[in-house]
């Protein structure tokens, strides 16, 4: 486990200034909450839409924007947390194969007697494990600093953990697209590209399809969907929001590692 | 021309072997049909211009690229397999590791991969090379990172060293140093693959040598042969002038000039020839100038490979 612990190592000095700034957002989305719980016009708007255009705000299921779960699902899961926490996980991703790779440090590492598949995979379970971490952070930050603002009522532990457990898997599934881009290729730029085309198509698509009211299976396809369709924080654990993106994310990991494993270097 | 290991499967695998081995990118082949043995303990030279294949054959060897036809092995395993390169130390052309590392951290971080290094060997080449393992390679010079990249290509006490082009960016001391250093290992019985532009190193290290150019082969020979093979050139001063016809016809006899003091000759292979020509005249001095064997390098740089 060398290159895994040596990648956790490289990368632990900037996951802690991640883990700082998902303090920043969560300290920032709690501050404003009072001005929030205090105004019900807002709330009224929201509820006299309809249902499939609540459904895109994640008010569906009569959760109020103004409750604790209302507001932290639209404020933070379903926005600037999801996104930055996507964005790690996509830049870290495409730099595990990709970006040393294209770096020229891969090569003198493979003059070791490691196999190509053992680093891959190694840090692959590296970011995993740096990613936790980060929404680890991100959820203890939140459990200390929320009951100051009341911002934890109405939610229980199993709603924040299923929160936090979607939000992880969904930003996995990402890394593994970049690993697997940047590992295919031998650059990071493909790692990037497919998986910010799937992050912002999937949540586009996840709002549109919602708002148009689209069949039920067609908005399945979408990742995102999986994630964003009920409010985890009201509603708990949802087995759809955590394991498909789970094993999905194990296809493009594979398909990295295979091609990895046999292609030239750059 | 081949360097295939003599008749008979040999006992022991070879450290180096590669057959027909052949890599093109598009259409440029960069190397093409290569046949290579090198043998246990040898420091083996590669040499050949900018662009002959030097760097892809190594990494052909590493497994870090597949040959497009032909194989290669080290110790009679591909490079692709982990063990085969468990052995090996290898120094690139170009050190790229992670430039927030220093020295420490890389031999920490190599010395676990390979399962283990020489701790004593290592400290005393920090020593030799006058190298801080605590200062970020980023902050390092260009000599101080290629010293790190000389620590850890020998730290483990490989047996086969792969060194692509060592001494570049090292200064005439630094070269010293690692020539001995090179030596040390191949007395211990290290098997040494210098690869090479420059005649001066190759020739103060090895004993075979392989010119490659354009991807070929073009001669795979030991030094002192390819020394004997070299045209030596021969100033004659003599007391009266040298009488004409004397040279001309001498075996290995390439080309006589006559000037104020005597005569210039240019001579392929023994020299004994003109040696007892000239021991009939009063002969002053004897003046050979010139690089013997450079000559030659850049004659098989130049020419149409055979
Ligand atoms: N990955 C690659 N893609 C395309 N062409 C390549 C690649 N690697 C090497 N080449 C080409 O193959 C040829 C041989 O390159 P190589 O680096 O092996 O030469 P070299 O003998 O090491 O030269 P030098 O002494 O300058 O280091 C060059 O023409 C080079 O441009
Ligand atoms: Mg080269």
């Amino acid at each position: 486990m060398t290159i895994f612990r040596r990648t956790f190592r490289d990368r632990r000095r900037a996951l802690l200034w991640w883990t700082l700034g998902l303090v920043v957002i969560n300290v920032v989305t709690l501050v404003f909450y009072p001005t929030v719980r205090n105004s019900q016009s807002f709330d009224e708007l929201v509820q006299q839409m309809p249902e499939p255009l609540r459904a895109t705000f994640g008010m569906a299921g009569g959760v109020s924007l103004s409750s604790a779960p209302g507001y932290l699902w639209v404020r933070l899961f379903s926005s600037l947390l999801t996104a930055l926490l996507v964005v790690y996980a996509i830049v870290g991703g495409a730099s595990l194969v990709g970006g040393s790779e294209e770096d020229g440090t891969l090569e003198l590492i493979l003059a070791n007697p490691i196999s190509r598949a053992s680093l891959a995979a190694q840090r692959v379970l590296a970011l995993a494990a740096l990613l936790a971490l980060l929404v680890l952070g991100s959820a203890l930050s939140l459990l200390l600093l929320a009951p100051p603002f009341s911002a934890l009522d109405g939610i229980d532990g199993a709603g924040l953990a299923a929160a936090f457990a979607g939000l992880y898997t969904l930003a996995l599934l990402h890394a593994a697209v970049a690993f697997a881009g940047g590992a295919i290729s031998g650059r990071r730029g493909p790692g990037f590209a497919a998986a910010t085309v799937l992050a912002a198509g999937g949540f586009l698509a996840q709002g549109l399809l919602t708002a148009a009211d689209a069949p039920g299976w067609v908005r399945n396809l979408n990742p995102w969907h999986w994630y964003l369709h009920t409010n985890l924080l009201a509603f708990g654990p949802s087995v759809s929001a955590v394991l498909p993106a789970l094993l999905l994310a194990v296809v493009p990991v594979a398909a990295g590692v295979a091609s990895f494993r046999r292609r030239d270097l750059r | 021309m081949t360097a295939a290991a003599a008749p008979g499967a040999p006992a022991m695998p070879l450290p180096i072997e590669a057959r027909g081995l052949t890599k093109s990118f598009g259409r440029l082949t960069a190397v093409d049909s290569l046949d290579l043995a090198v043998h246990p303990g040898e420091v083996f030279g590669f040499l050949g211009p900018n662009g002959a294949g030097k760097t892809t054959t190594i990494r052909l060897l590493l497994g870090f690229i597949n040959p497009s036809a032909g194989t290669c092995t080290l110790f009679g395993r591909s490079g692709w397999e982990p063990g085969a390169r468990r052995r090996v130390g290898y120094l690139p052309a170009e050190l790229a590791i992670d430039r927030r590392y220093t020295a420490s951290d890389v031999i920490e971080f190599f010395g676990e991969l390979r399962g283990g290094y020489d701790r004593q060997f290592t400290r005393d080449l920090l020593d030799r090379f006058a190298l801080d393992p605590s200062r970020p390679l980023g902050d390092l010079s260009t000599g101080n990172r290629r010293k790190v990249g000389i620590v850890q290509a020998f730290m483990h006490r490989p047996d086969l060293l792969i060194l692509d082009e060592p001494t570049s960016g090292l200064d005439p001391l630094l070269q010293q140093e690692f020539h001995r250093l090179v030596r040390e290992e191949a007395s211990r019985g290290a098997t040494v693959f210098l690869s090479s532009h420059v005649l001066p190193e190759v020739e103060a290290l090895a004993s075979r040598v392989a010119i490659l150019r354009k991807g070929r082969l073009v001669t795979v020979a030991s030094i002192a042969e390819l020394r004997r093979r070299a045209r030596q050139r021969i100033d004659l001063f003599t007391a009266t002038p040298p009488p004409r016809g004397l040279f001309e016809t001498l075996p290995g006899v390439r080309q006589v000039t006559y000037h104020d003091g005597g005569v210039q000759l240019l001579v392929e292979g023994s020299v004994d020839p003109v040696v007892k020509a000239a021991a009939g005249l009063t002969v002053e001095r004897i003046h050979t100038p010139g690089q013997d064997l450079e000559d030659l390098f850049l004659e098989y740089y130049q020419e149409a490979a055979p």
